[in-house]
């Protein structure tokens, strides 16, 4: 660890900053005071940083006026750091990225390990042109990442404590019955809600494959949405999240929400191969008595976007046209019946030949019938069209110019499309 | 490395010796040598800096950047001099992360600048950094703890080879094999006989891989016949040289070409020492044409 001037830390400002350290998490400190300990005291510049690569906590650098280095390295290096990241964590040991050349960044990246989870990472950055303190570069970074630990972890507590009081508020406001508008406006305001905002609700629901609940990922969920989204009151609930997001922009909110929860579904999918994230999306509603019925769409979006996996990854509940009548049907093999008994004949020899009738007639329908549309999409002639969807009408033997006909396979197709890859491959 | 070593023999690999503070012309360097043939190549701790930052770090971050950026399969040099086991199994663990799995291990040497450096030290040696990796693959750390993920280095140790090995050299070449070596990479051979005391020591216990060097002047050939080992470069290849005048760096690659033949039905593999002569990779895998060794 070298200072600007070229000089490296000698043992008693080693112990001194280790002591100080440890003093900021006897004295209930926060993260900046640790970051800004570290680049202060040892030359070099620190952050602490989530799985996301979201900033928790920044220094300065060593020098006024010197460029945020470590700012850079997370920008422009930021699939390298996102591999060390991810290796720190699995091995809950510092680890370091050398640099190349003596004007380069090296990195040391220490987990903060809060149990058994690393919730976040301490970053150091220095030029260490010659590696003479590497060492103590090290060892600090492992030590400001434990006095990090110790204050995460006890907010950690507090935030359980609060989070399960928050859960269990929020549960009374939109499951419990038989309540006053006084009431439910007393309990949103306990919650921080203002009981006369306009709302929507994103429910984000997770499933592992052993359908064991998955706190990692609820929590990571949790987290995405708090940090990006402050004016949420966000409530994890074990298996799903819900974030009950107040807004006047029905239009921007959804947009803000449905980009929040694919952030979510990529950020889980990448975390975590074989957890599945449904996220759910609520109309608009105005006052705090309609949170209940937020809620509840958003919970039928989630249901159905299970129902249906071919749905998009963020289910919006008015969007979601034919599909809430389809998820009232209690067996979902007998919509593949359905399906088969329609479109059996198409299907198979789709799949026996390769072609794509059955995709050319769902872009066909959802393009209102015009053939110019339908081709623009597909790639096609706008008469190569035409010809595939008389085609297809003989395979099938069906006539799409019969109303009863043509409803049955706009249906069909809807299920396929909706139960998405083999739901309906084969007769059952 | 040890499959690789064993489906697609004979191995071929050069050094990418770094330059000043250029990463692309090394990733560069190694994609020429891999298109002129090689396999992959080994990143050197020695740069012209020569300086304790031109070390094992840089070995390790020109790896990861010839891996990522040119998609060579690479090998770190890794050394201990003047590092400590903490700082070591950062570096380690980090190179782990970016792909670099794949080492070459030594003790290194401090740079004659004494002024500069002071005097060398090692806080852990060649030995003791292969044990070390060693435990890392069986998801020990260095304090003895578990890692919740194991390692899967391929070690290897840098082993010098010359014609006559004390009692006390066997041990130690031994000491290291022992110690959990995978391969062995051998310091440049010259002529077959400075390779056979090491390849009996071995015992076939682990494969060799053999490094040549291409001289590229009489004086440089000169300066090693007195540097090296007595007998490590003959005086006759030294005449070759010198009878070659201006063609002496033709000759080089000449000389290296016919100890590569020498010497590949020996070893499990040859390493270039530099990587800036794709036409001598060339040259030396059509010698190695067919399998220096029977994987069977």
């Amino acid at each position: 660890m070298t200072f600007p001037d070229g000089s490296a830390m000698d043992l008693h400002q080693v112990v001194a900053l280790c002591s100080e350290l440890s003093s900021v998490a006897t004295a209930d400190g926060d993260l900046g005071q640790v970051v800004a300990l570290v680049a202060g005291r040892a030359g070099v510049w620190a952050a602490v940083v989530d799985d996301a690569l979201t900033v928790l906590a920044l220094s300065g650098g060593p020098d006024r006026g010197e460029a945020d280095l470590l700012g850079e390295a997370l920008e422009t290096d930021k699939e390298a750091v996102s591999q060390l990241i991810s290796a720190a964590a699995r091995m809950r040991r510092a680890l370091s990225l050398p640099a190349f050349g003596a004007a380069a960044v090296s990195l040391v990246v220490a987990p903060i390990l809060v149990g058994d989870d690393s919730v976040a990472y301490l970053l150091t950055a220095g030029h260490d042109a010659d590696e003479t303190g590497e060492d103590t570069r090290i060892m600090v970074t492992e030590h400001a990442a434990m006095v990090s630990a110790v204050i995460l972890g006890r907010r950690r507590v507090v935030a359980i404590a609060a989070g399960r009081a928050r859960r269990e508020l929020f549960d009374g406001l939109v499951l419990v019955g038989d309540r006053t508008e006084a009431d439910i406006d007393g309990w949103a305001r306990h919650l921080g809600i203002e009981p006369g905002h306009r709302q929507r609700v994103l429910l984000t629901a997770v499933e592992s494959p052993t359908g064991a609940a998955v706190p990692a990922v609820t929590e990571l969920v949790e987290h995405l949405i708090a940090t990006r989204c402050p004016i949420a009151t966000v409530v994890n609930r074990g298996t799903e999240v819900v974030a009950l997001v107040p807004g006047d922009d029905d239009a921007g909110l959804a947009g803000m929400l449905t980009g929040l929860a694919r952030l979510c579904h990529r950020t889980v999918t990448e975390r975590f191969p074989g957890v599945r994230v449904i996220a759910g999306l609520s109309d608009p509603h105005t006052g705090a008595v309609r949170i209940s019925t937020s809620y509840g769409q958003a919970r039928r979006a989630v249901d159905i976007g299970r129902t249906f996996p071919g749905l998009p990854e963020v289910t919006v509940f008015a969007d979601l046209g034919v599909h809430r009548l389809l998820a009232q049907v209690r067996e979902v093999a007998e919509l593949g019946r359905f399906t088969r008994h329609v479109l059996g004949a198409l299907l198979d020899y789709d799949r026996a030949n390769g072609t794509g009738y059955c995709e050319t007639l769902s872009v066909y329908f959802r393009e209102n019938g015009s053939p110019q549309r339908a081709g623009a999409l597909l790639h096609a002639h706008p008469n190569t069209v035409t010809y595939r969807v008389r085609r297809a009408e003989e395979i099938a033997g069906l006539d799409l110019g019969y109303y009863p006909d043509r409803l049955a396979v706009q249906l069909a197709l809807e299920i396929r499309n909706g139960l998405g890859g083999d739901g309906c491959a084969t007769a059952s | 490395m040890r499959d690789r070593i064993v489906n697609e023999a004979p191995l071929l690999g050069a050094y990418v010796v770094p330059g000043e503070d250029d990463r692309e012309q090394a990733a560069a360097a190694a994609a020429a040598v891999r298109d002129a043939g090689a396999d992959l190549v080994v990143t050197a701790t020695s740069g012209p800096e020569r300086s304790r930052y031109t070390s094992t770090n840089q070995a390790i971050d020109l790896a990861a950047t010839c891996l990522g950026r040119a998609g060579v399969p690479s090998v770190a040099t890794v050394t201990t001099w003047s590092r400590t086991v903490m700082a070591l199994q950062a570096h380690l663990l980090g190179g782990h992360a970016r792909g670099v799995t794949r080492l070459v291990c030594g003790n290194g040497s401090a740079p004659s600048d004494r002024a500069q450096w002071g005097d060398a030290r090692w806080a852990v040696d060649v030995v003791e950094l292969i044990e070390l990796l060693g435990r890392l693959n069986e998801g020990i750390d260095r304090h003895g703890l578990r890692l919740e993920t194991p390692t899967r280095f391929d070690i290897g140790v840098r082993i010098r080879a010359v014609p006559r090995l004390t009692a006390a050299d066997r041990a130690r070449i031994r000491r290291k094999i022992d110690a959990g070596a995978h391969f062995v990479v051998t310091s440049p051979v010259y002529r077959p006989e400075a390779l056979e005391p090491l390849l009996e020591v071995v015992d076939g216990d682990v494969p060799v891989i053999a490094t040549v060097h291409a001289l590229r002047s009489a004086a440089e050939a000169e300066l090693l016949h007195h540097e090296l080992a007595r007998g490590c470069l003959p005086v006759k290849l030294l005449r070759r040289l010198e009878h070659a005048a201006d063609g002496a760096a033709e000759e080089g690659k000449q000389i290296a070409v016919e100890a590569t033949a020498a010497i590949a039905g020996h070893t499990q593999g040859i390493l270039l020492s530099r990587s800036d002569q794709p036409d001598l990779v060339t040259r030396v895998r059509a010698v190695l044409a067919r399998p220096a060794v029977n994987p069977g």
